[in-house]
């Protein structure tokens, strides 16, 4: 028995020197290697700023991108539409990048976020990965702090990627949410509509839709403008007859994403983005400042407001733990006044243009009626591996992307009659209205809509736009239309009417969220240690004086155990973080 | 005259808590069935309980309109049934050799194996041995890894030490037989028990399989059943997020991509169902030897 045991001893012994000099080999191999690359980096840095591209990238224009006779393969993983099933090597773009740009491309369908993991983790990347679901936290983590991105910002010039530099320029008030902490740009900016009545900014972040038939039978006239007011239109909907409406219980108010709480959070002041967690900070207009809510004195009258809500039945009993499904089927079957839920054709497809937008609220607490305006600025989706042997070729590529051209190509595909078509589609012609594309395939009937036939036939990825409100705009100047404008929301359309009374709703009242926040690596793990124990301990409490099983006499108390768990010390962690914020544009 | 047995209150409480018991387990199942032939509205408000409310077949129409349900279908098929045949050729000679006594460095080889049940490579290294090897996307991957389940060679090297006498091989023996002969011509037809139980482990093992497809494969044309399935009920959820986000949708499209988002509530239960219904089906055929390849070896007198 001894034997064996000093056998397995100088067994383990031997393995870990062995694992012990393997390790050394590595770590001298893994340094050499950073050497080398770091060497790398700062060579080509030098190429890019004494202009000196690699022979074979056409810098003249972009047809092709990689000059004839040369033959380069880049490896691109994509995102694509869930309603996406044919092979990515089948779609137009593909074709056209080969063909007309000369780029060869390996593609691979990532599905996943396990694969978008792994590939990671393993730090097996693709020269570019589009639309793969690539979070901030990815962005920071595996693109600044492993070094696994290409910065792009550390590839512009005005030679190489003129376009992408007009780009970031045109938008440099929305640079700050895609500019990393290192200072650098790592992405192609993807921006969804500034200014465009309808889309992006335009609307408001809540979507509260009040049923008319309601309002009729209540006696209301008017949409009501105060929180007071609000609450007070709930008791008279809780007041109505079921029988005499139809249905045979009435709630007068059910939220599918608990929309209703961005509401009544604007009506408190607060421009919140995240209004299910009250521990992320967002813009107090009353005080000018950013502020984390669940810290702030008048929480306790947010909460003593959701539990007026809950205890006079004005909202479900369920309304804490109910999903979206079971909030929907009530609205459907016509039993609540006030829908909060993406638009109202999502839950009445007869009734929907008899649905009317909520308008935002003033209170005691905040004299104006304001909205958080939704988002400009999609998420990152663009992104280039730092050990691509072509940086060059890749910011050439991301350069095209940003012309005109590209971006319709990109995500439109190409006019109708061009030959660029490829014989693959047809190509898009203006629709009656001449505001917008059509394509013979989906007029025929060979695809259902225009999602389909993208996500099939035109590109190769998700999203497939970089700024969508200048694609509209483009394709009609590509059509030869002097003075492009958008098309006009036309209220028989489902989509179009929420769209309308949202915006129409919102109008004056917009302001934008904060910008997105990063915490310096030094205290990284002391705000999310933090910030778990807060949101649990916020999201738990509140929830008991809601329903009623804490009183809420106890809301000091629960302010004080907050800042005894570190509540403060969280506060002036994220008020740095915001410490050169200085204010939301209105 | 046989006396009647008397019915005691343990009887009784065992009974009723059996059922319950019973209930538990039996109820998710049922409920699975009936809320995928009910109308979603009525499933999501809670009013299926017993039976189903509104029937309708619209999820199951649903999942079947996708015809990549059929590739799904017949790439699984594929996958049970090589990768079973893969697992059963690596498990069951492994199993028979070390159950053998006089095989050289026997504990140690088992040694190693039971270490592999403790400790793995890891997500990452395994990921990267199988890039190494050029087998991301194809459908080899899907058949060999995990080629043997260590505990299901216990399970087999158990029956083979336990439940064939020694004395048969020592027959064998002195009629010349050698090893070979020995293992396919004795052992390989008196294990039909445990190697029917073999199959069932690794053949639902392989029907359920869909993490390493997710890693592994990118092809469409390669993925087994349950990725396709799960790809349906994700389109079908997500019709109306994507529709919101698609400008120029008719009026038509919209509703209708309300509609199918609304009736993904009802189809993951359609989904579970049309997954699991071969299985079921199967199982019955292969349970009388399920039952005896697992009692055989329990007990060693």
């Amino acid at each position: 028995m001894k034997k064996r045991i000093k056998s397995l001893v100088a067994l383990a012994l031997i393995s870990v020197m062995i694992a012990g000099c393997g390790k050394q080999e590595a770590d001298q191999e893994v340094k050499q290697e950073s050497e080398v690359q770091s060497e790398v980096k700062n060579a080509s840095t030098q190429q890019a700023e004494i202009s000196q591209y690699p022979e074979y990238l056409n810098l003249e224009g972009y047809r092709p991108i990689v000059k004839e006779g040369e033959k380069i393969t880049l490896k691109v993983a994509v995102g694509r539409d869930d309603c996406a099933e044919t092979p990515v090597e089948d779609t137009w773009f593909y074709h056209f990048v080969e063909e007309k740009l000369n780029i060869d491309l390996e593609v691979e369908w990532v599905t996943d976020s396990e694969r978008k993991n792994l590939m990671l983790a393993a730090d097996d990347l693709p020269d570019i990965m589009i639309g793969i679901g690539i979070s901030t936290e990815d962005l920071i983590k595996y693109g600044v702090e492993n070094e696994q991105f290409l910065a792009l910002s550390d590839y512009v010039s005005e030679e190489l990627t003129p376009n992408y530099l007009a780009l970031c320029e045109q938008y440099k008030d929305y640079m700050d949410f895609y500019t990393a902490p290192d200072g650098k740009i790592y992405t192609i900016p993807t921006i969804s509509s500034v200014g465009r009545i309808g889309y992006g900014d335009s609307l408001s972040v809540y979507r509260m839709y009040v049923d008319t038939k309601y309002m009729e039978a209540a006696g209301i006239d008017e949409l009501p403008d105060t929180l007071d007011g609000f609450v007070d239109m709930l008791r008279k909907f809780k007041a109505l007859d079921p029988t005499e409406m139809g249905v045979d219980e009435i709630w007068p108010l059910a939220s599918c994403w608990k929309y209703d709480l961005a509401y009544y959070q604007n009506a408190f002041g607060w421009i919140t983005s995240e209004w299910n967690d009250l521990t992320v900070p967002c813009w107090d207009m009353e005080k000018g400042e950013v502020v984390v809510p669940c810290m702030e004195e008048k929480y306790a009258d947010y909460v003593t407001l959701l539990n007026t809500l809950y205890s006079e039945g004005l909202i479900h009993p369920d309304y804490l733990t109910m999903d979206t499904q079971a909030s929907r089927a009530l609205e459907s079957a016509g039993k609540v006044a006030v829908c909060c839920d993406s638009a109202p054709y999502v839950f009445n497809q007869e009734r929907f243009a008899e649905y009317v937008s909520a308008i935002p609220l003033t209170s005691e607490w905040s004299k104006e009626a304001v909205a958080t305006a939704g988002s400009v600025c999609r998420s990152p989706a663009f992104f280039v591996s730092a050990s691509t042997e072509y940086p060059e070729l890749c910011m050439r590529l991301v350069d095209y992307l940003c012309t005109d051209e590209g971006m319709v190509y990109w995500s439109t595909g190409c006019l109708e009659g061009s030959e660029d078509t490829l014989g693959i589609i047809t190509g898009f012609r203006l629709n009656e209205s001449g505001t917008d594309a059509e394509y013979e395939e989906i007029v025929s009937g060979k695809y259902a809509n225009l999602l389909a036939y993208r996500s099939n036939v035109l590109a190769i990825s998700q999203p497939s736009y970089i700024c969508q409100n200048e694609v509209n705009l483009i394709l009609q100047e590509m059509c030869g239309v002097e003075n492009p404008q958008y098309p006009e929301l036309d209220i028989t359309n489902p989509d179009a009417h929420y769209r309308s009374i949202v915006a129409a709703a919102a109008e004056g009242h917009l302001v934008q969220g904060l910008p997105t926040m990063y915490i310096g690596q030094d205290i990284q793990v002391e705000y999310t240690d933090l910030k778990t124990v807060l949101k649990n301990y916020v999201e738990t409490e509140t929830a008991k004086f809601v329903v009623g099983q804490r009183p809420l006499s106890e809301l000091p108390d629960f302010q004080e155990e907050l800042k005894a768990m570190g509540g403060e010390r969280y506060e002036s962690i994220v008020k740095d973080a915001y410490a050169g914020y200085a204010g939301p544009v209105k | 005259m046989k006396r009647k047995k008397k019915v005691s209150m343990f009887d009784v409480c065992n009974t009723i808590f059996m059922l319950l018991v019973l209930l538990i387990i039996v109820y998710p199942l049922y409920y699975a069935v009936i809320a995928s032939f009910s109308e979603a509205s009525a499933v999501a408000s809670g009013k299926v309980i017993w039976k189903p409310i509104g029937f309708t077949l619209d999820s199951y129409k649903q999942v079947f309109s996708n015809e990549k349900i059929w590739i799904g279908y017949a790439n699984t098929i594929y996958y049970t049934v090589c990768g079973t045949l893969f697992n059963l050729f690596l498990t069951i000679p492994t199993a028979y050799a070390l159950s053998k006594k006089n095989l050289p460095y026997r504990n140690f080889i088992m040694t190693i194996f039971m270490i592999t049940m403790y400790f793995g490579g890891g997500m990452v290294p395994n990921y990267l041995l199988v890039k190494n090897l050029g087998l991301l996307n194809t459908r080899t991957v899907l058949i060999i890894l995990g080629g043997i389940s260590v505990y299901n060679l216990i399970v087999t090297r158990t029956y083979f030490s336990t439940s064939i006498s020694e004395s048969l091989y020592e027959a064998a023996d002195i009629d010349g037989a050698g090893e070979f002969q020995k293992f396919l011509s004795i052992a390989v037809p008196l294990a039909k028990p445990i190697i029917a139980v073999m199959v069932l482990y690794y053949a639902v093992g392989h029907w359920n399989s869909y993490f390493n497809a997710l890693l592994y494969v990118s092809d469409k044309s390669l993925e087994p059943l349950q990725s396709v399935l799960r790809r349906i009920l994700i389109l079908n959820e997500d019709a109306l997020n994507q529709a919101l986000l698609t400008e120029s949708l008719s009026a038509d499209e919209l509703l209708d991509a309300a509609k199918r988002s609304q009736l993904a509530y009802t189809m993951k239960y359609a989904v579970v169902f049309v997954a699991s219904a071969p299985l079921l089906i199967a199982y019955p055929f292969v349970q009388k030897y399920f039952v005896k390849g697992v009692m055989i070896g329990a007990v060693k007198e």
